[in-house]
């Protein structure tokens, strides 16, 4: 990206004479710095995967202490990428709101109306020289009676789409030339967990990243909660991913 | 007068708790509504069941409920345990009651602790007084269902109910309790807390037969 922004990138309370909001530009360069994530929406749920990048060979996985993959309410996950702890935050709002909905209204937090709240505060943090904006990107996915699977993803500028698929982070174009390869309609959760894992081992660059993790979560309508990978479920998928890779590196020789 | 809920009653065996409560809300001396659930899942480990104001025990109710969720989203393998959630409710009564604002309750909590691999029950009443035995009967059942699951425990010298023997001194109890209690009713719920988790029945019914009164009651089949 080569233009500089010349004065008027010091506070997002101020556009550029060629209209653009240079933090909030910057913001999404830190998303862009980020491992990817990605989500699938099925006939039958939501599959989510994550590429961890293994900061230290000492952090303890199974405290789940370091990840990418949060539950919301217990039926809504989400998976962030940009700067871990701007994306703690938000998720820490997500949590305070969708609790406060349960409160007041009595039942949970319909996905639409989240996202929806969770985006307009990204958004307000663009209006103001005081505060930078969310170096995030936040895909939120829920199944709901009536409604079916849904896929969000909320942006640093605040804005926010429902998709059929998404990617965010380093490899998000490669992921999305892929994701569109896929009949997504006519898959269900346990053919997409196989898609999602070998669609981050492609798109992982080994020549300049570090090595990575799987992590990997699913929403579907049977338990209509958000739920990490049973064990044998990420083997499975890891598996696939690991030998899709092998196939195509082999393809290439 | 407020709408409120009558006796819980908690019998502890060797594996687990049973707790069982009728399902009517009285408001005085009508039985306003007749499906109230008192006793409740809290998660596999604990479940509670409440008498009194029922307003009341919903509000902390729903408070232990908001915790049980908090606790799955933050996703890092604890959960509250029996005697978390009776320390909570201690801790709350008690600070209510200070205040001489109590929430007007009495709380059974039974669950299995699996660091000691036993079950556990406990009661804390609107004074913010708590304790743990392994009968207990808040409200009318103190004076109804008490005595005997005394003298049931009593026999048994020590040794802890079977399932069966915990089984019969609570429908008993139950049914004793629609027998005597004014404000009784014949249907109520039952929860069972072992170490396989928490599990709430269906709908119950106590029979009574009311032999010394036969001779008065005058209907169809006289």
């Amino acid at each position: 990206m080569s233009s500089i922004g010349q004065g008027y990138d010091l506070s997002a309370s101020q556009f550029s004479p060629d209209g653009k909001v240079f933090q909030v530009e910057y913001a999404q360069k830190a998303v862009e710095n980020s491992g990817t994530i990605l989500a699938l929406r099925g006939s039958d749920g939501v599959v989510f995967a994550v590429e961890k990048f293994v900061q230290s060979k000492l952090h303890r996985q199974e405290a789940n202490s370091v990840t990418r993959l949060f539950s919301i309410d217990e039926h809504i996950g989400a998976a962030v990428a940009g700067i871990l702890t701007d994306s703690l935050a938000l998720v820490e709002y997500a949590r305070d709101d969708a609790a406060e909905y349960r409160e007041d209204h009595g039942i949970p937090v319909p996905l639409r109306v989240l996202a929806n709240r969770v985006a307009d505060y990204a958004h307000a943090h663009t209006l103001y020289s005081a505060i930078r904006p969310f170096g995030v990107n936040m895909i939120l996915a829920s199944v709901e009676a009536g409604i079916g699977p849904q896929i969000f993803m909320i942006e640093p500028s605040g804005v926010v789409y429902g998709y059929r698929g998404v990617a965010a982070g380093k490899a998000k174009q490669t992921a999305h030339t892929e994701i569109e390869k896929l009949k997504l309609g006519d898959m269900t959760c346990d053919d997409l967990i196989k898609e999602a894992s070998r669609i981050i081992y492609v798109c992982h660059d080994e020549t300049k990243d570090k090595p990575f993790e799987l992590e990997m979560s699913w929403v579907r309508a049977e338990e209509q909660k958000h739920l990490r990978l049973p064990d044998n479920k990420l083997k499975e998928a890891d598996a696939h991913g690991k030998q899709a890779l092998e196939e195509q590196d082999s393809d290439s020789d | 007068r407020r709408v409120h809920g009558g006796a819980v009653v908690g019998v502890c065996y060797d594996q687990g708790v049973l707790l069982a409560a009728d399902t009517v809300g009285s408001f005085g001396s009508l039985a306003k509504l007749k499906h109230v659930s008192r006793v409740h899942k809290i998660n596999d480990m604990v479940a509670v069941g409440f008498s009194g104001d029922l307003a009341d025990g919903d509000c902390l109710l729903n408070e232990l409920q908001n915790m049980v969720i908090d606790d799955s989203v933050l996703d890092d393998g604890t959960e509250l345990s029996p005697r978390a959630v009776f320390c909570w409710l201690t801790r709350v009564l008690h600070h209510r009651r200070n205040k001489l604002d109590p929430f007007y309750n009495q709380f059974i909590v039974a669950g299995f602790d699996k660091k000691a691999n036993k079950p556990f029950m406990g009661c804390v009443n609107l004074l913010g007084y708590s304790w743990e035995e392994s009968i207990i009967a808040t409200g009318m059942g103190l004076h109804f269902a008490l005595p005997y699951m005394r003298s049931q425990q009593e026999a048994k010298s020590g040794v802890p109910f079977t399932f069966e023997e915990a089984q019969t001194v609570l429908t008993k109890s139950m049914a004793c309790l629609y027998a005597r209690d004014c404000r009784g009713w014949p249907q109520y719920q039952v929860v069972k807390v072992d170490g396989a988790g928490v599990v709430k029945s269906d709908v119950q019914y106590s029979r009574v037969a009311f032999k010394e009164s036969a001779d008065y009651i005058e209907g169809r089949n006289s």
